[in-house]
């Protein structure tokens, strides 16, 4: 399989898993009305808490709870600013951005004299599954966290359609006044959506700090908070799409590191880039009433999208003699989600009517 | 200087107040930090101001790294009053002092004058072309800027990786890093101060945030800008094009990030593009505007306190081992607290009751092509 083997897989998922679960609780807060650009800040407080807990008991169950309770600290910060002092939130979650990296950065240099590393998460093979070709090896031989992962975005894909708490959350992030009428509390849905996402962020830096590595060092979480934002963003507020989106940014981060190691883009890189394409080409032909043809390609900005797939399809059968620097495959998954946006038209899926607006309850 | 004349002097005591009283707390949380890693605030005050005022040298680094950093706020501030929402500062820096470096890197044979000229013109120009790419997404395809601008930001860290490890790499060793740039294309510097740390480029600063108030208050322009950013019905009924209000907004604001990129390169102390220069400016920018309650000319003062952190917590790395982080911590401290500040305000003069403010996102002038969210 070339560039494509197990390992590769294997490498997808662990560097999507942690981007996912900040990206599936900041999307439980978004469409509730509440958006944390600071979830980087967040993540790191997480990665910290984490490193810091294991530092004194050793014990990995502790590490994340440690996590889980950094993040929500974090997030506690957010819900304060945004649900009670009701400030632009935006700015907050730059401030929170701000302080996560400094606090973080500030108590590692201070408290932590010596740094210390652990060993990651061990994996665990689920007995008969795990005997399966390919697929027992990629997805039945991983650790407690990618496990969890899968089952947290189960969990709220049912909780988000399928219950009444779910319901009651769109409906806050959409019409809080009609929501608060029908007598759901939408202080209490944004406090307790925000808090989750904490949960969530907590947990997936501290899989990035004691996890995955074992170690913690300044800033480590690398982006990895503006990522699981870009998802959620780029996925239209949809559980679907945030996979989808996760799924894009794993794969371009994991051939990036793979890459590193050759000198020539192989053919089954073309291969999968021309493939990302063909959504976004589908999505550019398909007119506002639903019907797809091929005349809505004719405006000069699709006609590039086009030209562009037709040259990777070209490349993924005579693949040329050329490479990219790493640095340019990682703004790949952004320029990715820049086309996407400014491809899609369909209005179904939007932002959440409420999103970073604060209720104010009128009491008449 | 319209805040002025319109504000009541009881307005303007009680924000002093709020000031003084944000100062007071972060001071007091600097204080707490410092006792819990055992070093005296009373040395680390002294450390600090020999640090950033103390000797003229000091105090020339101090005002010319408060440049950037006020050039970022001037760029927050267009935006605000016209009503968008654009976090891509950081990317336009980087791409403006991208432009300005490759610019730079050539243009040595020039005469001084017009090879900073040059220099500065190329990040205008870089920074203003990242923000057209905002822009461009918002005006015609109903892109929220705020999600483009950032995603942009993620790109324009990779784009500086790259150039600084291929094209625009110096020959020495294997460093990610350009080569120096000649003295003729940098920004000249008093030659009063010791040690020539103060830049002329200091002196855009009254001469921008002047001509920025100027703009924005007297001209017909500024006012397109300021309705668009007010009410957009209202700025509709009256002819004016908010899409396009918005859109220039803007543009300008990267134009005022590119040339801060370009002053962090050819005002500053290491004069070669590598991948740090950035060093935050751009979200430390915003919370510059922000402390300055978005006045330019209060811009000026609060760019100095944001860079005197800056250079003060360096004095107190070198001297007294305190964690230059700290910075970090202060600095996210002051926003939070501003924040606060505001809303305990609003809650206190119950005037009407708070409207929500014209949401972020929602926000006014939909752009009339695209009418999907995002």
């Amino acid at each position: 399989m070339g560039v494509f083997d197990v390992a590769f897989l294997v490498s997808v998922l662990t560097i999507a898993a942690p981007v996912l679960l900040a990206a599936n609780g900041e999307l439980l807060a978004q469409r509730a009305g509440v958006m944390n650009v600071g979830l980087e800040g967040v993540m790191l407080s997480g990665a910290f808490c984490g490193y810091a807990v294991m530092c004194q008991v050793d014990n990995q169950m502790l590490g994340f709870l440690g996590g889980i309770a950094g993040g929500v600290l974090g997030a506690a910060l957010m819900g304060i600013l945004a649900i009670e002092a009701r400030v632009d939130q935006i700015v907050a979650g730059i401030a929170i951005g701000i302080l996560g990296y400094g606090v973080t950065a500030f108590l590692n240099q201070h408290f932590i004299p010596e740094p210390r590393t652990f060993d990651p998460l061990p994996r665990l093979a689920i007995p008969g599954l795990s005997a399966l070709p390919v697929i027992g090896d990629v997805l039945f031989r991983q650790d407690l966290f990618i496990y969890a992962t899968a089952i947290v975005v189960v969990s709220t894909a049912y909780a988000l359609h399928r219950t009444t708490w779910g319901i009651n959350l769109v409906a806050v992030g959409e019409t809080p006044m009609a929501a608060d009428a029908a007598g759901v509390s939408v202080r209490g849905v944004r406090w307790a959506t925000v808090l989750l996402a904490g949960v969530a962020a907590g947990a997936a830096g501290a899989y990035v700090s004691i996890g995955d590595v074992g170690v913690f060092r300044d800033d480590m979480v690398g982006g990895r908070g503006y990522l699981a934002i870009a998802a959620v963003l780029f996925g239209m507020w949809r559980l679907r799409g945030v996979l989808l989106a996760v799924a894009i940014f794993a794969t371009t981060d994991a051939i990036q590191l793979r890459l590193q190691s050759l000198d020539v883009i192989p053919r089954e890189v073309w291969a999968v880039a021309a493939i990302l394409l063909v959504p976004i080409v589908l999505r550019l032909a398909t007119r506002a009433d639903g019907t797809r043809t091929a005349t809505a390609l004719l405006t000069p900005p699709r006609l590039l999208v086009v030209a562009g797939s037709t040259v990777l399809v070209w490349f993924a059968i005579r693949p040329p003699d050329v490479s990219l620097p790493a640095s340019l495959w990682l703004a790949m998954p952004y320029v990715l989600a820049l086309v996407a946006l400014a491809a899609a038209k369909a209005s179904r899926h939007q932002a959440p009517s409420a999103l970073t607006i604060p209720y104010v309850r009128s009491e008449a | 200087m319209t805040l002025l004349s319109t504000a009541t002097i009881l307005g303007l005591a009680q924000r002093l107040l709020t000031q003084v009283a944000v100062a007071a707390v972060t001071l007091l949380i600097a204080a707490l930090l410092l006792l819990t890693i055992g070093v005296s605030p009373l040395d680390a005050a002294d450390a600090f101001w020999a640090g950033t005022f103390g000797s003229s040298t000091n105090a020339g680094t101090t005002l010319t790294q408060a440049v950037p950093l006020f050039l970022v706020a001037l760029g927050w501030i267009v935006t605000e009053k016209a009503g968008r929402i654009q976090v891509g500062f950081p990317g336009q820096v980087v791409i403006g002092g991208c432009a300005a470096a490759a610019v730079g890197l050539h243009a040595e044979s020039l005469p001084g004058p017009f090879a900073v000229l040059l220099c500065a013109v190329a990040g205008i120009a870089g920074g203003a072309m990242w923000a057209g790419i905002v822009a461009w997404l918002w005006a015609s395809r109903g892109v929220l800027e705020i999600v483009s601008s950032l995603l942009l930001n993620l790109v324009a860290v990779q784009v500086l990786a790259w150039l600084v490890r291929g094209p625009l790499q110096g020959s020495l060793d294997k460093q990610p890093q350009s080569a120096n740039f000649a003295p003729s294309t940098s920004w000249p510097a008093f030659p009063q101060i010791p040690g020539m740390t103060l830049s002329y480029d200091v002196l855009l600063a009254p001469v921008l945030a002047v001509g920025l108030v100027w703009v924005l208050s007297r001209t017909t322009f500024g006012f397109t800008v300021r309705a668009s950013g007010g009410n957009v019905t209202a700025a509709r009924w009256q002819g004016m094009d908010p899409v396009r209000a918005g859109a220039s907004a803007i543009v300008a604001s990267g134009a005022f990030a590119g040339l801060a990129g370009a002053a962090l390169l050819f005002a500053g102390a290491a004069p070669w593009l590598s991948e740090g220069f950035e060093a935050s400016v751009g979200f430390n920018g915003i919370a510059v505007a922000l402390l300055a309650r978005n006045s330019p000319i209060g811009a000026m003062v609060t760019a100095v306190v944001f860079s005197s952190l800056n250079v003060g917590s360096t004095s107190l790395q070198s001297l007294l081992d305190v964690p230059s982080t700290l910075t970090s911590v202060l600095q996210g401290a002051v926003i939070v607290l501003v924040l606060i500040a505001a809303a305990v305000a609003m809650r206190r003069r119950r005037t009407p009751p708070p409207v929500p403010e014209p949401s972020t996102l929602e926000a006014s002038p939909r752009p009339a092509t695209a009418g999907t969210g995002v």
